[in-house]
């Protein structure tokens, strides 16, 4: 296949339209967007990416301070019971 | 009026399976529960119905009773429901009243005391994935009429859990995924079965030319659509006209992409835009010329560098019914990559289609991209040969957003959308581009059946600059936080698929789980 040659202007101008149908759809995805963050913030935001809180939680939550008390208790009552309360957590 | 009307085939079945199953449906958070066990012997129903149940689980002998408003749960002999799953299906039912099949994650022994589940973290509704495999598990939930629909309770019990999935979704108009646990399966094995009479009796149903394989060893099937048409592509290679170093031998980059695309690819109905940036060598563009002759042509490009500018005036300076985007550095491997990704354009719900990208070393440059939340190639310098979790790698299937570096998009959608944003003039442009294509109601899909390479360095690693980012996110914040091809249990910010174990979510489970407890 071989398509024609297109004067530039006429390609220059076909451009044009693409930006403006781009921009029909980045305000309705903006618009959609800002609706979210309403109903999520209460307001608009500046968007960033959350942090990463994959690998935070592996070894701190369960040595954290108001967890010492929990880990004291599950590890003094009786070794049947600490069983169940593992087998139920799995 | 029972809610949900469980369904099992006891056929082969032990009655360990079966009081197994029984177990778990009374602590799995309804109160009035109905179990067929379609084919037990009547001892089998007997042994059942005398078992204590807090009056949660009714063991009926027929399916006669239930009613159209109800839900209809196929669940295997031996599997489970887990603890409390199904008041996690009727909130998802409650949010989306017209949700006419549900699936969701699966819990699996891996027989080791010291991690003793796996986990099957699903992505969201995938068609072009469920006719490789059943990737949506063997527990499905499905609104009464959609069963009557897709041939009945008793029908359906019977057939292989692929075929089920595949009846049930085509007669289901709003299919959700509830990314929480919702079988504790007896199978070790979390790759999902496939069954290629049932997708070879489903193309039929839904008029897919194809021809349908079975790759036993992942196991997959292949949907190869035949190409009914040969529809014209428009090839737009932007370029500068740079060397580099691959296989061990300097080449000018875009000249053996061209001569790659000319000399092995079988399907011939395309010309080559190639947009050259002024300081291209001369030299360059004659050898361009001589390989593509009349099919070839030059337009200059003489503005600071936009990579989606490029693109448009490549695109919007030829006609034809498809546009591939192709990086110059890249090189055909398979022969028949365009034809395979040509035909998948015989679905008028296609917009885009991308292949899978190799290094140089042949490790997957791009199997797609994921958003966790950072827009990231999944399984990016892997071997080729890795199957991912799940078979995922294995399958064509649809993906929030594809590497520009090679996609074929529909003409008529990409001009729609308005190309690709050329307020992203380096990164992202892709991306945001899926995204409109999405949502303009196409599909984007990856099929790993094609193959080129990408000649990009292993170690680059695209500069982030938060105006971008703050710019992306404004338009698809939602669906950078949840890609919906994704899972929000798995582990962010790494390009595999991970169960995300420890994360916040296993925190509020101990949580609640202690509360309950106490």
């Amino acid at each position: 296949m071989v398509s024609p040659q297109f004067d530039p202007v006429v390609v220059q101008k076909k451009i044009e339209v693409l930006a403006e149908r781009d921009a029909e759809f980045a305000k309705l995805a903006q618009t959609r967007e800002h609706q979210r963050q309403i109903e999520r913030f209460g307001e608009v935001r500046e968007y960033s990416f959350p942090p990463n809180t994959s690998q935070v939680h592996v070894t701190n939550w369960v040595h954290s301070g108001w967890m010492r008390p929990v880990r004291f208790f599950y590890r003094n009552i009786p070794r049947p019971l600490r069983k169940l309360i593992k087998r139920l957590s799995v | 009026m029972s809610e949900f009307l469980i369904v099992t085939d006891a056929h082969g079945a032990t009655l360990d399976d079966l009081v197994t199953t029984y177990k778990s449906l009374v602590v799995s958070g309804s109160k009035d529960i109905k179990w067929f066990v379609y084919g037990a012997v009547p001892d089998a129903v007997k042994h059942l119905q005398r078992r204590w149940s807090f009056r949660r689980v009714r063991v009926v002998a027929t399916a006669d009773e239930f009613k159209t408003s109800d839900f209809v749960i196929f669940l295997n002999a031996g599997d489970g429901l887990y603890r409390e799953a199904l008041v996690n299906v009727r909130e998802t039912i409650h949010k989306n009243v017209t949700t006419d099949l549900i699936y969701g994650d699966s819990a699996h022994p891996t027989g080791i005391k010291a991690e003793p589940l796996s986990f099957v973290r699903r992505p969201g509704w995938s068609p072009e994935r469920l006719r490789g495999h059943c990737y949506v598990g063997e527990t499905l939930i499905a609104r009464a009429e959609v069963v009557d629909r897709a041939g009945g309770i008793t029908e359906l019990v019977v057939q292989h859990p692929h075929d089920r999935a595949l009846r049930l979704s085509e007669n289901a108009k709003n299919i959700v995924r509830m990314p929480e646990l919702l079988t504790t399966a007896k199978s070790r094995d979390t790759r999902p079965s496939a069954s290629l009479d049932a997708v070879i009796k489903h193309c039929a149903r839904q008029k897919i030319d194809a021809n349908c394989e079975l790759d036993a060893a992942v196991p997959s099937v292949r949907v190869k659509r035949n190409l009914t048409t040969q529809p014209s592509v428009a090839v737009i290679v932007p370029t500068r006209g740079t060397s580099a170093e691959v296989f061990g031998s300097e080449r000018v980059l875009v000249v053996e992409a061209v001569r790659s695309l000319f000399e092995k690819s079988t399907y011939q109905n395309f010309e080559v835009v190639v947009v050259a940036d002024t300081p291209t060598p001369q030299t360059v563009l004659e050898t361009l010329q001589e390989i593509g002759g009349a099919r070839l042509k030059i337009i200059n490009y003489d503005r600071p560098f936009n990579f989606a500018e490029k693109n448009n005036l490549g695109a919007m300076s030829c006609e034809s019914d498809l546009i591939l985007l192709l990086n110059d550095d890249t090189e055909i491997i398979t022969a028949e990559a365009l034809e395979l990704m040509v035909a998948m354009f015989n679905d008028p719900t296609v917009g885009i289609v991308g292949p899978m990208l190799l290094f140089e070393d042949s490790t997957i440059q791009s199997a797609g991209h994921i958003f966790s939340p950072d827009p990231t190639d999944l399984y990016r310098a892997r071997s080729p040969e890795t199957a991912g979790p799940q078979n995922l790698l294995r399958v064509q299937r649809e993906v929030s957003s594809l590497i520009a570096a090679c996609a074929l998009i529909r003409r008529d959608v990409f001009e729609r959308v308005g190309g690709l944003c050329m307020e992203f003039p380096g990164n992202w442009n892709d991306i945001d581009f899926c995204l409109k294509v999405q949502l303009a109601g196409y599909r984007a899909v990856f099929t790993p059946h094609a193959h080129l390479f990408h000649f990009e360095s292993k170690t680059r690693i695209a500069k982030r600059v938060e105006a971008e980012v703050a710019k992306l996110g404004a338009r698809w914040g939602s669906v950078l936080d949840d890609d919906p091809y994704f899972n929000p249990n798995l582990q962010r910010y790494t390009n595999i698929w991970k169960t995300d174990s420890t994360s916040k979510q296993s925190l509020d489970e101990a949580l609640s789980f202690l509360l309950t407890v106490a």
